[in-house]
Parts: structure tokens; C-alpha cells; sequence
């Protein structure tokens, strides 16, 4: 539940100031983006998954047990099938959440690369507000294509 | 044969002693008034949870400390027997291996073990296109797959109607007759016990009796019995 108490901001900052004696921080700007994003979407994704694990648990954990199903084989034919709805649900909202991200990037950013959201900021500073306005209409678009994907990917797995 | 001794159970205020054997190949009915600790003795005999003291032996091997998907038995469970999201042929399949990686042979094993059981040609169903007694036989087919020794039966068939409840009980009788398994059933209903079993255990006042020949209880019920029939 940590990251819920800490913005991406200050998470990017701290991970700017730790990288900034070691390494070009414009060279990093995607893994650190990954790693705050996905443990931002972490305590959402967490709260989605853990009532549907406990059902899995309480309704055919004996029954996995009792035939031996362990390991990478449970993994495979009960509990990743059995959770796909809150998984692709889960992974969408992350992915919609990411495509959003202006925290981190905004430090770590070069020249050349950027986030749409950062993107849209940059252009607005220049007052070019009809290609920021594009730019943002992608980024809805995508963002909701990204979301609409997953969620269907989930359910379309999970269908009993 | 299957050997509880000296066996304590203990869960919070609850507590159940069991010191017997069942000679091998017996069908054997537990009953008993509803929280005397029936299910239980199954889910311990089972491997999901131990006893505070006391062994259980099958054929003399200790089988206390196996894990409940190695121990040599399979169990029926109330409901909850098949995976909803897999077929009926790969709910079978999983009796044989548990990474659902069949070799064509194991295949025809759960072709013809549908057609044992009367579900021929229902192996690509889902659980949900099947009635409750469908699906009672299908988890009673995987049993027989897995042909382990000893079958558990937690009253699988307790939401069936009476003439499909005895339909399967006769299936069970047939199938334990063939693999020469040893059965024991959990069941509120003296008429199951009457119908199927030869021995039978009844469990209250925190104990789980000696199993006594069917007849003989039911011609002689002992005080705890006669309460839980009301006669």
C-alpha cells in the first residue's frame, strides 16, 4: 500500500537524485518510467486480485490439492484462467494509468524522448495549443484503446 | 487396510477422537448429527488437516505426513468437484496428470471412462452444460481414473433427488466393486447408509466409533444414534 502514499513524483525524484551520480538519467528514462509505473499500479491491481484469489482459494483450493495440481501447472490451468477477468481488468487500468504518467518522465526525459503527456505539456509552453489539443486527443484515444484491449483480453479468457 | 490410531482432532473448542480400522475393500458410512465432525474426519483423512496426535496408516504405511494429492485417495467434495472453466475431458484428464499432458492412451483411458460413467460424448462440454447429476457422475468418472485404493465420498449427491441420489450410490457400489477400492461416506440420510454401506461409523459426543455392521446398528441403535434418528 506504500506507493498509494507517494506520488510519482516524489518516487522519480528520489530515483533521479540515486541515479543522477551513476548514470545519464535521459538513458534510463524507460525502465525507471516502468518500474515507478508498475509499482504505482501495484496497490490498485493488488485490491482487484486478492477477494477473487481468496474465492479461487476457498472454492478450489482442496479440490487443486487434493489432484496435486502445484507449481507452474496450477499456475497455468487454474489460477491464471480462473483470475483472468481481474487480471486483464487490472492490467488495463495500469496501462491506461502509465499512458498518463507526467511524474517521472518529467525528470528523467531527454530531449528526444518523452511521454505523450509530456508532450502535450511541452507543446502547451510554446503555446501551441491546436497540437497540443492533437496530441492529447491521441493520448485519450490510446490510453482508452489500451484499457478497452485488455479488459477485453481478460474477459474474453475468462469465459467458462 | 486403513488404520486411524489413536487419532485426536482438535479445532478451537472442537474436539474428535478416532481409534479403528477398516478392513480393505469395505464401504463404510459415517454418519452422525451435523457438527459432530463427519467432514471432518474426511478432510483429516484427506491431508488437509492433521491431527494433534495419533497416525493414520494405509496397508501399514504411514500416510500422515503425505500431502493430500500424493496420499492414496481421492475425494468427493459436496460441490466444487470440477473446474467450471475446463472441459469435461480435461476435468478427467486431471485425475491422471496434473499438468493435463495425456499421452494418446491416457486419452482413450477418459473416453472410455465417460463412457463408463454414461457420458459418452460429452467430453467437450462444460461443467455448466451438464445437470447435477451429469456432473456427479463426472467427478466420480475422474475418481475412478485416478484409481486410488481409498474414495472419499463428503455427500457429493446430498442436493440430488432420491431415485438419482440411489442411481449413483449404485454407481459408486459398481465402481468400488471393480477397482476393489475402500469407500467411506459422509451422509445424514440412514437410508444411503442402509442402501450402500456394510460398515457403519457414527461420530458424536466428540468421538468417532468403531465401525459397527449396518444392520446392527440400525436393529440396535445405540443412545446417540436413536437421538440423531428421533426414534
Amino acid at each position: 500500500m506504500l506507493p498509494l502514499a507517494a506520488s510519482g513524483l516524489v518516487m522519480g525524484t528520489g530515483l533521479f537524485l540515486l541515479v543522477h551520480p551513476v548514470a545519464r538519467p535521459e538513458n534510463l528514462a524507460l525502465p525507471v518510467t516502468l518500474l515507478v509505473n508498475a509499482t504505482m499500479a501495484l496497490p490498485f491491481l493488488f485490491r482487484l486480485l486478492l477477494p477473487e484469489s481468496r474465492t479461487l482459494l476457498a472454492d478450489y483450493g482442496r479440490l487443486s490439492d487434493s489432484l496435486g495440481l502445484s507449481g507452474v501447472a496450477r499456475l497455468r490451468l487454474i489460477t491464471l484462467p480462473r483470475l483472468a477477468r481481474p487480471l486483464g481488468f487490472g492490467t488495463g487500468l495500469a496501462a491506461a494509468l502509465s499512458m498518463g504518467d507526467l511524474g517521472v518522465i518529467a525528470l528523467f526525459a531527454g530531449e528526444r524522448s518523452a511521454t505523450l503527456p509530456l508532450m502535450v505539456q511541452r507543446l502547451m509552453g510554446a503555446y501551441r495549443m491546436e497540437a497540443a489539443a492533437g496530441a492529447a486527443l491521441v493520448l485519450v484515444a490510446a490510453s482508452f484503446a489500451l484499457f478497452w484491449a485488455f479488459d477485453r483480453c481478460g474477459a474474453r479468457h475468462a469465459a467458462a | 487396510m486403513l488404520r486411524l490410531d489413536r487419532v485426536v482432532i482438535e479445532q478451537d473448542d472442537f474436539r474428535l477422537t478416532a481409534d479403528w480400522a477398516v478392513p480393505a475393500g469395505a464401504k463404510v458410512a459415517i454418519i452422525g448429527p451435523s457438527g459432530a465432525g463427519k467432514s471432518t474426519l474426511l478432510m483429516m483423512l484427506a491431508g488437509f488437516l492433521a491431527p494433534i496426535s495419533g497416525g493414520v496408516t494405509w496397508d501399514g504405511a504411514d500416510i500422515g505426513a503425505l500431502p493430500p494429492g500424493d496420499r492414496p485417495l481421492s475425494m468427493l467434495f459436496q460441490d466444487q468437484n470440477l473446474f467450471p472453466h475446463l472441459t469435461i475431458a480435461q476435468n478427467l484428464g486431471l485425475g491422471l496428470s496434473p499438468t493435463l499432458r495425456l499421452t494418446a492412451q491416457q486419452e482413450r483411458a477418459v473416453q472410455e471412462t465417460l463412457g463408463r460413467v454414461g457420458l459418452e460424448g460429452m467430453g467437450a462440454r462444460k461443467p455448466a452444460q451438464l445437470s447435477g447429476g451429469q456432473i456427479g457422475r463426472a467427478a466420480l468418472a475422474r475418481a475412478l481414473l485416478r484409481a486410488r485404493p481409498l474414495l472419499l465420498l463428503d455427500e457429493p449427491f446430498a442436493a440430488l433427488g432420491p431415485a438419482l441420489k440411489a442411481e449413483m450410490l449404485d454407481l459408486v457400489t459398481q465402481a468400488a466393486r471393480e477397482n476393489g477400492a475402500t469407500v467411506l461416506m459422509v451422509t445424514h440420510d440412514p437410508a444411503d447408509a442402509r442402501r450402500f454401506a456394510d460398515l457403519t461409523v457414527l461420530v458424536a459426543d466428540g468421538v468417532a466409533h468403531a465401525p459397527v455392521p449396518t444392520a446392527e446398528i440400525f436393529a440396535n441403535p445405540p443412545d446417540a444414534l436413536r437421538a440423531y434418528l428421533g426414534a
